[in-house]
């Protein structure tokens, strides 16, 4: 038996969050995926018995922490409770599982004790590869996107399902890394087990499901709290984006009513014929904005979910059909911001302008004399300013993946980064000033032409500034001095050619001083 | 005889060892700020004058670690410095590496660049990966950058162009034209400092070293003029974070490899220690007022890491200061110490740290106007600390401030203030046995094998309970605890590392001998004296991955043995073993080359005052397993080795106090040290 004061749970919580803290640390370190370790593309986490979130890693790709729980409990529905064994491994890259998009694979292993589960370790992470177009937005169904594996036994009471194996090698161009990959989640997940059951032996009376009930009964107040100072009333805001075939609109419409939210998107433009489209990022951008809004100090849990009810009208750009291509499922990246623009009113300290939003991809893959090569590289824009505070240049959000090095790109694939350097004056104008894009300038340095494919966003639509701060500039992205026609398409970069890029500053918050003055 | 000093942060400990008697002198003085040297002399004409010697007597190097360059790069009291990079990177360290360390924070604070917009120049030159040449580098170009930094009256000068890891050249040319145009200004090369591969990290290092130099060059001058005042003909040997000691010529040229001088040297006297006591596996845990240190030492060595954060911003959060890659020792640091203040969050629980009330106000309990709850009061209220004896009854406490800091602060959640200080106690000793518990398993160690060393102000009052909380069976408290560092630095050995950034992959194999001949011949150069033995080691990962473990190699290895050291260690630390094809590749070279060097005995910290008698008191005391019961209260200094008292006790020490749990049992060895034995059996 256990008394949950106010330092029992405290010290049962930080322990359990640093179960998922290790977990990441197992994948980073081992993970094949140059997306994982220069860009941070994972999330680890605990959940409970019946597939709730508990914990998170601290530095978990927020889309994923929104997602985790769901695509759990859709996997472990799919092949029966009763069927799990302990040493069993459970994976699935399929959106249509809760899963993000193709390229990253989630795996969940039940924890057993006294032959009961009582708990499930789940790990996601952007596997170095996923066949087919993996990243590019141009496919246009998830059967041209990539390599689509239903929920599985990835392992099987500790003995590899090498049936599973084979068929996922033989669908990836570099099926090596991918395998590593996938060994580096079972190996973070079983690390998790381990900790779990450790955890218990050391403290037999502990019950994980009261620990839990407490763990989440704390977030739930604290958000609820936060919601209750909103006065009730509709809040409403859009924002455009450049979209692919034609410009995209987020609108949502947030209705406090005491300490409960709805978030409605009805008035988002429809889904579109290629992979823009966001499934279950919708839901995890959703959590995480409002995370930041609500609650920034509470650790996130199932219990922040029960405050708030999420609607999505279907088929639309955010809640697309079975079958849709969901490989770059960016425009859920303005989510937080569009939020932040609905919440302006009640909020003022708290939001913030919108960020130079998503960061940039460009993909190249080929064949050098030393093998085959397939770089990832992304790059930021400029954070939005909030009340207070200038946005930082060159900063991910809301996502948080890292820059890879220049010299790191340049090891690994024939290229020449030729120059790297601030957009100074990009960010948005403003009492606070939004941060600054950046520009990139890369030369093709292959003797063959060059596969690439490009990931961009507010190239006409710039990042909107919030409280009269101004926008941030635009985003350009040019091959030999002229605008590139398809900005998230796919290219053959011939020897010696340049790609110019710039990524979009952050808006500014407030009016200047000058603008105040008149 | 030997000298050594140790410039902290408060104090300047020394100590005085004599080799043929193995008795050593100790002594303390406050650092003086204004002039580091001054405690240094002051503090070594004591010790000599108490061990009735003369300066003639010392006929080694004197060795000293130092607080400075850590100071000077976190209170920016650096030198007026400028950036040279290569043409088209002069933003590289306002980039950074564009990731948050806080996820929901959004409006985290960012480290400031060392050098601002206007001190950073670029020069038109290219390498690529493999270390050869696309542009040549334009020396005119550096010629009128000399002109400017003339002009900016710039005192010191950092070059990190891309690639210079592969090779150095074009760096080395830059430094060239500036020796002849700016002559005496300092220049740091980033090619010499640190050959690896990551521009953001290796310019913030390079840049960190340049801002240091000036002002670390005085520091040391001023020392090896105090020695000389006092009249000790010997040289000045100077403690590296990666616990070896360099000569003062290549300090002043790398000053940065000292940044956690004090901190390594603590690691190296409490090897030392371990060794004398026959005891391996080691845990140091060194608790002060407003962090806790944690370092694991196995097989008499402390772990070596290839990283160090500086200045964290933003309440001590991992992300939050500028990436500095160095060999340090590998070191946890833990925002909790005696001055934490707990208090309840947003959500009602407890938590403890990272606010401190530092030693102003300082705890509730110190009646010096404090009125916030923290560790210390916790101990007091608990009946740890002894009111009438804290310090050996150098300071009073209040019991009754720090009751009334928990009822006022805590009493939202806790009954009464014991039940609150008995909170305070369970959370801060949790956190330090999972923070000790993570660092080791990280490390592919299991904590429960090792011996815990404790030392430090607040380490000796939490120790016993953290070891039982990790199933650890033994705690040493060290005799000398308060000259650990002072101690590690008369024991530690001349080194020198130098290291480069160059893939190879095992496939490819051909021999490392010329990388690793350079790498020596480098490290040679620096140490300026025979060598004794030269350690190898590479950073091995498999291709394709990002991170990369050091795994110590032979002169005649092979690629299989390679492999094989390298297969090892993966699945000791990551507990996955690589199928046997899977290819794999070294990613940096590394040597440690020693100087000749005899490790002194040190037998006892002698010479302490006649032990103390008097009738142990008894006094109420809480523990977990007993509530509030009577315990005995004793001084250590009374006890009589391989006497052993079985706890609930409470022993007071010179500068801290142990708390004996119910069941376990201490005793002092010949030497001093109080070893606590852990009942496991009957928690």
């Amino acid at each position: 038996m256990t008394t949950w004061d106010a330092a029992t749970l405290q010290i049962a919580w930080q322990r359990l969050i640093s179960v998922a803290d290790e977990m990441a640390a197992v994948l980073l370190r081992t993970a094949f995926s140059s997306v994982v370790r220069e860009s941070n593309d994972l999330a680890c986490a605990v959940l409970t018995a019946d597939g709730k979130l508990l914990v998170e890693y601290g530095r978990s790709v927020p889309v994923f922490t929104g997602t985790v729980a769901d695509t759990a409990t859709a996997m472990v529905a799919q092949i029966g409770v009763e069927n799990l064994r302990p040493g069993d491994v459970l994976a699935t890259n399929d959106p249509w599982f809760g899963n993000t998009h193709l390229p990253d694979l989630t795996a969940v292993t039940p924890v057993f004790r006294n032959g009961e589960i009582i708990a499930y370790v789940a790990s996601i992470c952007h596997l170095s590869d996923i066949g087919g177009a993996s990243e590019g937005a141009f496919a246009q169904d998830l059967y041209e996107e990539g390599f689509c594996l239903p929920p599985v036994k990835l392992v099987e009471q500790g003995v590899p399902n090498e049936l599973v194996r084979r068929i996922l090698a033989r669908n990836v161009r570099v099926p090596v890394q991918v395998l590593g990959d996938v060994d580096a989640l079972i190996a973070a997940n079983a690390l998790g087990v381990r900790r779990i059951v450790q955890m218990l032996d050391d403290d037999p009376g502990l019950d994980l499901a009261e620990a839990a009930e407490h763990i989440c009964g704390a977030t739930e107040r604290a958000v609820r709290t936060s919601i209750r100072a909103i006065p009730d009333g509709r809040y409403c805001a859009d924002i455009d984006l450049d979209g692919f075939e034609e410009p995209k609109t987020i609108m949502v419409t947030v209705e406090v009513t005491g300490d409960e939210i709805v978030v409605d998107y009805t008035g988002t433009s429809p889904q579109s014929r290629f992979g823009i489209n966001s499934a279950s990022p919708t839901l995890g951008y959703t959590r995480y904005g409002l995370a930041c809004l609500l609650a920034p100090d509470v650790p996130n849990n199932e219990g922040a979910r029960r405050a708030i009810t999420i609607r999505v009208p279907a088929g639309s750009l955010l809640n697309p059909t079975k079958g849709a291509a969901v490989s770059a499922n960016f425009p859920a990246h303005a989510i937080p911001a569009v939020l932040s623009r609905a919440l302006l009113g009640p909020l003022p300290d708290r939001v913030a302008a919108a960020a130079g939003t998503p960061f940039w991809v460009i993909g190249l893959r080929g064949e050098a004399a030393n093998g085959p090569f397939a770089s990832l590289l992304c790059f930021n824009g400029g954070q939005g300013a909030s009340r207070g505070q200038g946005g930082h240049p060159t900063l991910s959000t809301p996502s948080n993946v890292s820059n890879t090095p220049v010299e790191v790109i340049e090891s690994s694939a024939p290229v020449l980064v030729e120059s790297k350097r601030i957009v100074r004056g990009s960010g948005g104008k403003g009492r606070w000033a939004g941060g600054e894009g950046q520009e990139v300038i890369l030369r093709s340095l292959h003797a063959d032409p060059l596969d690439v494919i490009f990931l961009t966003e507010r190239i006409d639509h710039p990042a909107p500034g919030l409280a009269g701060g101004g926008d941030g500039a635009p985003g350009r992205l040019q091959i030999d001095e002229a605008d590139v026609a398809e900005p998230k398409g796919r290219t053959a970069l011939q020897p010696g050619s340049r790609i110019l890029l710039r990524t979009p500053g952050g808006g500014g918050y407030g009016f200047s001083e000058k603008e105040n003055a008149r | 005889m030997r000298v050594s000093f140790d410039i902290g942060g408060t104090f300047t400990d020394l100590v005085l060892l004599d080799e043929r008697t193995g008795r050593a002198w100790l002594g303390k003085c406050l650092t003086t700020y204004d002039d580091f040297s001054r405690a240094v002399e002051q503090g070594i004409r004591d010790v000599l004058d108490r061990a009735g010697a003369t300066p003639a007597d010392i006929d080694r190097a004197v060795a000293g670690a130092t607080t400075l360059v850590t100071n000077a790069l976190i209170e920016r009291r650096g030198a007026k410095t400028a950036l040279i990079t290569t043409r088209g990177f002069g933003d590289t360290v306002d980039i950074g590496r564009e990731w948050r360390y806080d996820l929901y924070d959004q409006q985290l604070r960012m480290p400031d660049p060392l050098v601002g917009a206007d001190s950073r120049f670029e020069v038109t030159e290219r390498l690529l990966a493999d270390g050869t040449v696309l542009t040549p580098l334009d020396t005119d170009e550096v010629v009128a950058i000399a002109e400017q930094l003339r002009a900016q009256d710039v005192e010191s000068v950092a070059v990190c162009l891309l690639h210079s890891y592969a090779d150095p050249m074009h760096e080395e040319m830059v430094a060239k034209v500036l020796a002849e145009h700016l002559p005496g200004v300092p220049v740091t090369l980033s090619g010499h400092l640190v050959p690896v591969i990551r521009e953001y990290e290796r310019t913030v290092t390079t840049l960190a070293n340049a801002y240091v130099r000036p002002v670390a060059g005085e520091h040391f001058a001023q020392i090896e003029q105090a020695i000389g005042r006092v009249g000790i003909d010997q040289t000045l040997m100077l403690m590296q974070s990666n616990g070896g000691v360099i000569n003062t010529p290549g300090a002043r040229e790398y000053p940065l490899r000292l940044l956690e001088s004090g901190p390594a040297a603590g690691a190296i006297g409490a090897a030392h220690l371990g060794r004398r006591l026959g005891l391996d596996r080691l845990i140091a845990f060194d608790m002060g007022g407003t962090t806790a240190k944690i370092c694991v030492i196995e097989g008499g060595e402390p772990a070596i890491h290839n990283g160090f954060e500086v200045g964290r911003v933003h309440r001590l959060k991992a992300g939050s200061g500028l990436p500095v890659i160095m060999p340090v020792v590998d070191m946890l640091e833990i925002g909790a110490g005696g001055g934490s203040i707990a208090e309840l969050d947003a959500l009602g629980l407890l938590k403890v740290g990272p606010h401190s009330a530092g030693s102003r106000p300082g705890p509730a309990g110190y009646g010096l106007g404090g009125d916030r709850p923290t560790v210390t009061d916790a101990d007091i209220v608990l009946g740890y600390l002894d009111p009438d004896y804290f310090l050996g009854g150098q300071m009073a406490l209040d019991v009754g401030a720090s009751r009334k800091a928990m009822e006022e602060h805590l009493g939202a959640a806790f009954g009464d203030p014991l039940e609150a200080a008995a909170g305070i106690a369970r959370v801060v000793d949790e956190h330090m046995a999972l923070a000790m518990r993570v660092h080791a398993t990280e490390r592919g160690h299991d904590p429960r094998t090792f011996t815990m060393l404790a030392f430090g102000g607040a380490a000796p009052v939490h120790a016993a309970r953290v070891a039982r909380i990790l199933g650890l069976s033994r705690v040493v408290v060290p005799s000398a605890a308060g000259v650990l560092s002072a101690t590690g630095l008369l024991v530690a050995p001349p080194m020198v590392e130098t290291s480069r950034t160059m893939l190879a992959r095992l496939a490819h194999w051909s021999s490392p001998a010329a990388t690793f001949d350079a790498l020596v011949a480098q490290a040679a150069g620096e140490l300026a004296e025979p060598i004794e033995r030269v350690e190898r080691f590479v950073d091995m990962r498999f291709v394709g991955q990002g991170f990369e473990i050091e795994v110590p190699v032979g002169a005649d290895d092979g690629p299989a043995e390679y492999w094989d050291r390298f297969a090892a260690e993966y699945e000791r630390i990551y507990a996955v073993r690589a199928q046997p094809d899977t290819p794999a590749e070294v990613v940096t070279w590394r040597v440690r080359v020693y100087g000749r060097f005899t490790r002194p005995e040190l037998i006892r910290a002698a010479a302490e005052p006649a032990a103390e008698t008097g009738q142990a008191r008894i006094r109420p005391v809480w523990f977990p397993e007993t509530g509030l019961t009577d315990a005995p209260v004793l001084r250590m200094r009374s006890m009589r080795p391989g006497e052993a008292v079985t706890g609930p006790a409470i022993l007071q020490l010179p500068e801290s106090t142990a708390v004996v749990g119910p069941g376990d049992r201490a005793e002092l060895d010949e030497d001093g040290n109080l070893h606590i034995l852990i009942n496991l059996a009957g928690a």
